[in-house]
């Protein structure tokens, strides 16, 4: 168990870390791009790069905010129940997460075989979408993974 | 089933859910495809729940939230709270409650940098709270005074809730921003007439610091010039057009980053720690949004916004009764769940209403503000009042006994823009953006 909750956390922490790193180029980026606007030259397709770094940015950092429980979430109720049942909601609640997020990550790899079937890009740029949609989808996954490690940590934690 | 009743049943379902304790963005997203699948198809429902998610990410506005997050983390790790509370309290610490006016004065700088509530109730939780108990002060009024002026950033810009409104609602940010204004330097005023009145009821709770000297004070005074510069920088680059809303937060963010370099007061852990913050309060708001959009999908299919448009503007009772009327459900609806979150989900709903009778948007975004910074000081999920109480220790009792009046002047303030809806919407009119 030690090495899969090992394992959850680095991926978790490598998704963070391209996140920040994504979001450091996301600031320089618009940093240069106001620069040389300001000298007439601005960089033209701005928008469609920053919309993908901001894809990277939110779609990245998910599995490491919900492995610090940094998502919004109502406790007056299960905080009051007794311990057993509070365990309950919470592996209830877990195992609807894997599932919305498994399905979802199905659903992006899909829609990035269609992407890169009908080889859709950006306007401007001529990026191709399906890394973004195939990232999302590899991101979801590792969102299942830190709730399969919620269930665990719930299941084990001593009545 | 009608469409309608099967969207009310899906809105009874959504509050149902919450209380099993599932992230929100989670469970609207559930609740909307399910809705959305039962209405129409399961494959349709498929694909628009990944198609809302795909857009929510990457989509371009909200990319001013991550940026705008950092320019705040990094005014909070590098003292910039501290150093305006300290040049503050050369100004006006020698006044009886003083050290009260400066915490008021020093935030409400601080909150044109920095917008979040928490970051600010913890850093003058720790900075304020310390000074204000070595003269002797009221623990009521310093831990009600810190925690109420965290509220401030709701208002003041950067206000991220204003930026989410504004992209929710399709208005500008940078109106928005201007429409904060007026309305949070009359809230900060408001507090620091409390601050005087209360001191005049009972001296006792407040004794003057000594004295600055205007030396000290003309030595301190670049302190409230650099936030000068950075806040008419962002927000005047903004307005002018210089810039996006992405643009202005990363142009702030650079600002901060070179002010706390020039006064070697970010360290790479504090830098590393101020990206990390950034991005999950980035991503805790963006799966909240996701989530809303798919359950907004939902809802749309079901018509309930309209028809709820339609049949509360057809009411025979006066539009302003109305008004309060929502107000109150937004109050209550974010005492039970979360404001920020319960603003996300409840505004695509209202929203239709309030165009519907005629309200300005703007300065209903700015009621929504005021009401979301008394949702974060009253019981039962009052998170400013949470944030001082773990750092100072004192019970809950003490810290609600000190925020009541400064709950006071909020409604007081939330009044006099409902009556006077121009001190909000004046600045944003003469901008022309």
């Amino acid at each position: 168990m030690t090495v899969w909750f090992a394992f959850v956390r680095k991926m978790c922490r490598f998704l963070q870390l391209i996140a920040g790193v994504t979001l450091a180029f996301m600031f320089l980026f618009t940093l240069v791009n106001v620069a040389v606007r300001a000298f007439g030259k601005p960089i033209l397709g701005d928008f469609e790069v920053i919309s993908f770094l901001g894809a990277i940015v939110f779609g990245f950092a998910i599995p490491y905010t919900s492995l610090l429980k940094g998502h919004v979430i109502v406790d007056f109720l299960i905080e009051k129940l007794p311990k057993k049942a509070g365990g309950a909601m919470q592996v209830f609640t877990r195992i609807l997460g894997i599932t919305l997020f498994l399905w979802m990550s199905w659903n992006f790899v899909v829609m990035s075989l269609d992407l890169m079937k009908s080889n859709e890009v950006t306007p401007v740029f001529k990026l191709p979408y399906y890394p973004i949609s195939f990232g999302l989808a590899f991101a979801c996954i590792i969102e299942c993974c830190v709730f399969v490690s919620q269930i665990i940590e719930t299941v084990r934690r001593p009545a | 089933m009608s469409e309608i009743s099967i969207g009310i049943l899906g809105i009874f379902m959504l509050m149902v859910i919450f209380l099993t304790g599932i992230e929100l963005g989670i469970g609207m997203a559930i609740l909307g495809f399910l809705g959305i699948g039962y209405l129409g198809t399961w494959g349709g429902a498929s694909n628009q729940v990944v198609k809302d998610f795909f857009e929510t990410f990457t989509n371009y506005g909200f990319t001013v939230i991550p940026l705008f997050v950092l320019m705040g983390q990094v005014a909070y790790h590098s003292d910039v709270a501290k150093n305006l509370y300290n040049s503050a309290g050369k100004f006006v610490g020698h006044i009886p409650g003083g050290l009260a006016m400066t915490t008021v004065v020093g935030a409400t700088l601080f909150k044109a940098m920095c917008g979040s509530t928490l970051a600010t109730c913890a850093t003058f939780a720790s900075v304020a709270i310390p000074e204000m108990n070595r003269m002797g002060y009221s623990k009521k009024l310093s831990t009600g005074v810190v925690a109420s002026v965290g509220t401030l950033g709701m208002l003041i810009p950067p206000s991220i809730p204003l930026m989410i409104y504004g992209i929710i609602t399709e208005q500008s940010i940078g109106k928005l921003f201007l429409a904060g204004i007026f309305p949070g330097l009359i809230i900060a005023l408001f507090f620091i007439f409390v601050i005087i009145g209360w001191v005049k009821i009972d001296p006792s709770v407040a004794r003057p610091s000594p004295r600055s000297t205007w030396e000290e004070r003309i030595k301190s005074s670049p302190e409230f010039l650099w936030v000068a510069i950075i806040f008419s920088l962002v927000i005047g680059g903004l307005m002018a057009g210089w810039f996006s809303p992405t643009e202005a937060g990363s142009i702030g963010t650079a600002a901060v980053f070179i002010l706390a370099y020039a006064k070697r007061k970010l360290s790479f852990k504090s830098l590393i720690l101020s990206f990390d913050e950034s991005l999950r309060t980035a991503c805790m708001v963006i799966l909240l949004i996701g989530g809303s959009v798919v359950f907004g999908h939902f809802l749309a299919v079901t018509s309930i916004p309209f028809v709820a448009a339609d049949w509360i503007g057809g009411l025979p009772i006066n539009k302003n009764i109305v008004m309060i009327m929502i107000i109150f459900v937004y109050l209550i609806g974010g005492s039970f769940i979360d404001d920020l979150a319960f603003m996300i989900m409840a505004t695509p709903i209202f929203y239709p209403v309030i165009i519907k009778l005629g309200y300005d948007p703007i300065w209903f975004g700015i009621m929504i503000a005021i009401t979301l910074m008394v949702g974060v000081i009253i019981p039962p999920v009052a998170i400013a009042v949470f944030v001082v109480k773990n750092i100072t220790g004192e019970p809950f009792k003490v810290i609600y006994a000190g925020v009541v009046p400064f709950l006071l002047s909020l409604i007081a303030c939330a009044a006099l823009l409902f009556f006077f809806p121009g001190i909000a919407t004046w600045l944003p009119s003469l901008s022309g953006v």
